[in-house]
């Protein structure tokens, strides 16, 4: 059977998720058996441009806010059978995106002053917002084992797995003791999970970096976290942290309301 | 059944005759909390506790397991090896044991599942009284379940001694190696018992629901608007049914472990409460709204697998449901709207 | 890479470095005329995205600066923070921080050496190939890289933008077991990195030697990682809530990356330059046996020999984590909750030493306790002007020799640095497009969905065109 041949890009990212794969240990040598890495310039030269690899699955990581980063986009589009937004950057605009709510130019300005006005930078946007996109590794970073399961999943022909529980679920299977009962407030319930909800377990509330899980309830989030006293503009800067351009407007007023 | 008493200064010995015989779960505290774990040292176990976040149905139906490994090659599969030792479950309280036998009933109906019953034989129950509430949310009185000798092989009542041991009919033999531990019991610590019984009766005296019809006066309000109400404070995130001593529902996956060269087929706890639990192929979603979802739970809880098993309920009011729930909702208020007609809040 | 007929030698998106960037050498007449490190990843903005936010929030965010330096970021971002409001951390946070810098410099080191500097003396495209060539030495990087991260696991829950890292101290603490467990690693962890000593005896890098300045943190009888005073080779040295005093950075003419100089000159920082200033007095005894079967000292000057110096810094790291951990339990693990932070005004500095060099957060707070702005100095930016400078020392000296090894010998120095570009580029100032280099083939992109994106202006002079940065 031909091996796969797998290609990782990257865009405007900090290139943590195609590290995930190198800290992949053992099992990246069972990886490298299982598919051909074609290109993956953080850890290999290759000949040719950088784009300029016919694939069957791309890995693209990274947000899209240059009109280089958009051409390159649809250059690997072109030359890739299937399309992978790897990441938060590249499923949902992830950090990134925090910048879109005031505004490139307010950030440009606010940094640089008017005389930045050539300095040529878009809003961070999801790889699905310039191609189709076929299918999507949550995270910030994505999860190992997650990433593991699907490329060989991928290597066999076999559905692409997508997990969807909220992070609630997750949580409760390892038996940490719940954020809120602690406290403390946590975006676990409206995020979707397959983190294993891994930030709860070490004492920390989610910051929903998977993305809103299909089904969430929005209404019922706010409501419960206000009674915890966490709304307004204070709700807006948390689920801004990663969401900031996941949500639509009409999810944004269920949940957050007008700020 | 045969009375025994276990002194306090014969624990120690039991539960090291425990721990050589069985591989031995018991409850222990962690992260603020009470978990039943297997026991590496005995010092750790928490009798005194008021419950766990995870019921014991973990130890037989893990949340995660393998039950088959193939060889991707030859395309042989085998089960992982089986355990050299039983497990012995000690200080279960009795709504886990009426969980643990609904369970059983659960997964044994025939075709029976190979991996739970394997897991379960042999297996040594040992359930604990609860002489107090363990917590606000517990409704184990109103659906009768918090007496549970019947569930046990041993039932442990505290006394001041240590504990009254009831011994199941049968049990006896195969706690022949630890009789050492047993005493005949005294007339006074019969009486001691007995008062502990009767304060237990007192304790959980209340009774919200009529047992004997909930079953059928809960699918009367199948269409009801009470339950699209009420999911509006559901997240539909799964907690419940994890939490839940008798909810068994599964995935199954292959996993490619081994870099293609192995995959095992894992089972993993699903939930009826998740978005895709009732898709299926085609992309056909049985129950795509919250409140149906919901419902469902309720309704099976309630009435579907009372009636199947002929239980008055499947519930077992042991109340982490509602405690663990970030929109509060307990079966039991679904319960009493279907009898009273009007929402009650727990 | 390519050729122009007119003796322009490209390097287009070095690979094996974090980050994108270009090597761009003018040659006319057989003469260099000009050197050119380009940046070209995409800006994100983050001294921007931090305005407005919670300070206790900070670390969390910094940390996605760069995925292989998140601990460094958290780390300076969460000092920054605890140095505005006052804040003092816990003798076993503290000794907890340790470990896990210490663990994320020696995977840094390991995947560097191993991953992207290897294979060029194997000369292989990567350490794919490798796998099936020499089969120990990869399975030993990754033997090495897993024991790192579990440590990062253990301690802040993942490597990658770990979890458990606060400011005040740690939102979850390891427990007794779990650190014993790491501890009975030690003896194979230390076999592990021996033999990468002996590896890299039996390698011999280009011996191109220049005088540089060098600054690092420095603490006395330490070899200084979390703390330290700014110090350099040339002059005395700089209290690290002064750095702004002593490192500017400036836009160049001919060139577009901003470079940084102290007091005026160009400079390293890094695993050489910390190796220089802390010398091997402060090194553990296997490290300075390493340092001298390295030749350590004789290679001070030969920024290939950074290389060799993060192999020192892996050896003396792999002994101060297992002494940190021993301390730990010897002082019994406190289930520890952070020290709060207090609600109140502030402006501090946060430095620590990364596996690249000495990185800066500096963060100015409102009485809220959000912040009004921020500054970050990263590494590599520190490096850029002298990678650049040894390019051009460089090249004239291997002219004669054929391109692709004159290719290769740039790329390895550029590697050496062990540039994080994503780093590098959090802000703007680093950023430019080289108009040649863009395929544009899409429909406009203005007026889509509301997206706001300016389009590039046409190039002035038909050949590059590079938007320059300003400084702030």
């Amino acid at each position: 059977m031909k091996k796969l041949r797998v290609a990782f890009y990257s865009f405007t990212s900090c290139e943590g998720c195609q590290l995930t794969l190198l800290e992949c240990e053992d099992r990246l040598l069972d990886v490298l058996g299982a598919v051909e890495i074609v290109r993956f310039r953080e850890a290999s030269s290759y000949e040719g441009g950088e784009f300029d690899a016919d694939a069957d699955i791309a890995f693209v990581e990274g947000s899209i806010s240059t009109v280089h980063d958009e051409s390159a986009a649809r250059t690997v589009r072109s030359r890739s059978k299937k399309l992978v937004a790897f990441g938060a950057c590249a499923d949902i605009g992830g950090v990134n995106a925090i910048k879109n709510r005031e505004g490139v130019e307010t950030a440009r300005e606010r940094v640089y002053g008017p005389a930045a006005a050539w300095i040529h930078s878009s809003a961070a946007r999801p790889l699905s917002a310039v191609v189709p996109v076929d299918a999507a590794l949550h995270g910030c970073p994505v999860d190992k084992d997650e990433l593991i399961r699907f490329i060989f999943a991928a290597a066999v022909g076999a559905k692409l797995p997508d997990p969807a529980a909220p992070v609630c679920f997750e949580c409760k299977l390892r038996q940490t003791a719940c954020v809120f009962q602690k406290g403390e407030v946590c975006l676990g319930p409206i995020t979707r999970g397959g983190c294993k909800a891994i930030c709860p377990a070490f004492g920390s509330g989610c910051d929903g970096c998977r993305g809103l899980a299909p089904d969430a309830n929005l209404l019922l989030m706010r409501r419960l976290l206000k009674e915890r006293g966490l709304d307004g503009s204070d709700l807006a800067r948390r689920v801004d942290l990663f969401n900031a351009a996941a949500l639509t407007e009409d999810q944004r007023r269920e949940l957050i309301g007008h700020a | 059944m045969v009375d025994r008493v276990l002194p306090k200064e014969q624990v120690s010995a039991f539960l090291d005759y425990l721990r050589r015989r069985y591989r031995l779960w018991a409850p222990v505290a962690q992260g603020g909390g009470f978990v039943f774990a297997e026991i590496d040292h005995p010092e750790s176990i928490r009798l005194d506790y008021p419950t766990t976040m995870l019921p014991p149905k973990a130890a037989f139906l893990p949340p995660n397991e393998i039950l088959l490994s193939i060889d991707m090659e030859s395309l042989e599969s085998a089960p992982p090896p089986a355990e050299d030792k039983p497990i012995a479950l000690l200080g279960v309280h009795p709504c886990d044991l009426h969980g643990l036998m609904r369970l059983d009933m659960a997964m044994r109906e025939e075709p029976s599942d190979a991996s739970y019953v394997s897991a379960r034989r042999g297996a040594l129950i040992i359930g604990l009284a609860c002489v107090h509430r363990c917590r606000p949310e517990a409704f184990c009185d109103s659906m009768e379940t918090f007496r549970g000798a019947a569930g046990a092989d041993l039932y442990l009542t505290p006394i001041e001694d240590g504990f009254w041991v009831e011994v199941r009919d049968g049990a006896e033999e195969s706690l022949a190696d630890a009789a050492d531990c047993f005493r005949p019991p005294s007339d006074r610590q019969k009486r001691e018992k007995d008062d502990i019984n009767r304060q237990i009766d007192l304790e959980f005296s209340g009774r919200r629901l009529s047992l004997e019809t909930l079953a059928d006066d809960l699918e009367k309000t199948y269409t009801s608007s009470y339950w699209a109400k009420l999911a509006d404070r559901c997240f539909s995130c799964g907690a419940c049914t994890a939490v839940c001593p008798t909810c068994v529902c599964f995935d199954v996956r292959d996993d490619l472990a081994g870099g293609c060269k192995t995959a095992d087929r894992c089972r993993s706890w699903d939930s009826c409460l998740l978005k895709d639990f009732a898709a299926v192929a085609g992309n056909e979603n049985f129950r795509p709204k919250r409140h149906q979802r919901l419902r469902h739970r309720m309704m099976r809880q309630g009435s579907y697998l009372a009636k199947r098993f002929n239980l008055p309920a499947f519930c077992v009011g042991c109340g982490r449901c509602p405690a663990m729930c970030l929109g509060k909702i307990s079966p039991l208020e679904a319960f009493e709207f279907s009898q009273k007609g009007r929402t009650v809040h727990v | 890479m390519h050729d122009h007929p007119d003796g322009t030698l490209t390097v287009e998106h070095v690979a094996r470095v974090e980050g994108h960037g270009n090597i761009v050498i003018n040659v006319r007449d057989g003469r260099v005329e000009d050197v050119r490190l380009e940046i070209v990843e995409s800006p994100r903005f983050f001294e921007s995205m931090l305005v407005g936010q919670d300070a206790v929030v900070a670390p969390e965010l910094t940390s996605r600066i760069c995925g292989i330096c998140s601990v460094g970021h958290t780390t300076a971002s969460i000092k920054a923070v605890e140095a505005a409001f006052g804040m003092e951390p816990s003798v076993q946070t503290l000794l907890l921080r340790r470990v896990i810098l210490d663990a994320e410099i020696i995977q840094s080191h390991i995947l560097h050496v191993y991953f992207l500097v290897a294979p060029d003396v194997f000369r292989s495209p990567s350490v794919f190939p490798l796998a099936g060539s020499h089969p120990d030495i990869v399975k030993r990087a990754l033997r090495l890289k897993k024991f790192a991260n579990r440590i990062m696991a253990v301690i802040g829950g993942r490597h990658i933008h770990p979890v458990a890292l606060k400011v005040g101290g740690f939102s979850a603490v390891p427990s007794d077991a779990d650190l014993r467990d790491l501890a009975r690693e030690a003896e194979d962890v230390k076999r592990d990195i021996d033999e990468t000593v002996e590896l890299f005896r039996t390698i011999r890098f280009p011996e191109f030697h220049r005088n540089t300045e060098y600054l690092a943190l420095k603490r006395h009888n330490q070899y200084a990682f979390y703390d330290g005073d700014i110090t350099s080779n040339l002059d005395g040295g700089t209290n690290p809530d002064q750095y702004l005093q002593r490192i500017k950075e400036s836009v160049v003419a001919y060139s577009t990356a901003k470079h940084a100089r102290s007091n005026g000159r160009v400079f390293a920082v890094g695993a050489l330059a910390r190796y220089a200033l802390n010398g091997r007095e402060t090194l553990s005894d296997r490290a300075a046996r390493a340092a001298a079967a390295l030749e350590l000292e004789r290679m001070k000057d030969n920024p290939f020999a950074n290389n060799l110096a993060q192999v020192v810094e892996c050896v003396h790291l792999c002994d101060d984590v297992f002494q940190t951990i021993d301390t730990i339990l010897a002082r019994g693990v406190r289930q520890e909750r952070p020290v709060p932070a207090p609600e109140r005004a502030g402006r501090g500095v946060g430095s620590v030493e990364v596996p690249r060099g000495t990185l800066y957060h500096e963060y100015e707070i409102d009485k809220h306790g959000h912040i009004l702005r921020a500054n970050c100095i990263i590494p590599t930016g520190q490096n850029l002007a002298r990678m650049e400078q040894d390019l051009r020392e460089m090249v004239p000296g291997i002219l004669d020799l054929p391109r692709d090894e004159i290719r290769l010998r740039c790329e390895m120095l550029v590697r050496a640095y062990d540039p994080c570009i994503s780093c590098s580029t959090h802000m703007l100032d680093v950023s430019f497009i080289d108009i040649n280099e863009i395929k544009t083939t899409s429909s406009p992109l203005e007026g889509e969905a509301g997206w706001g994106v300016t389009p590039l202006p046409a190039s002035p002079s038909g050949g590059e065109d590079k938007t320059a940065a300003t400084s702030s």
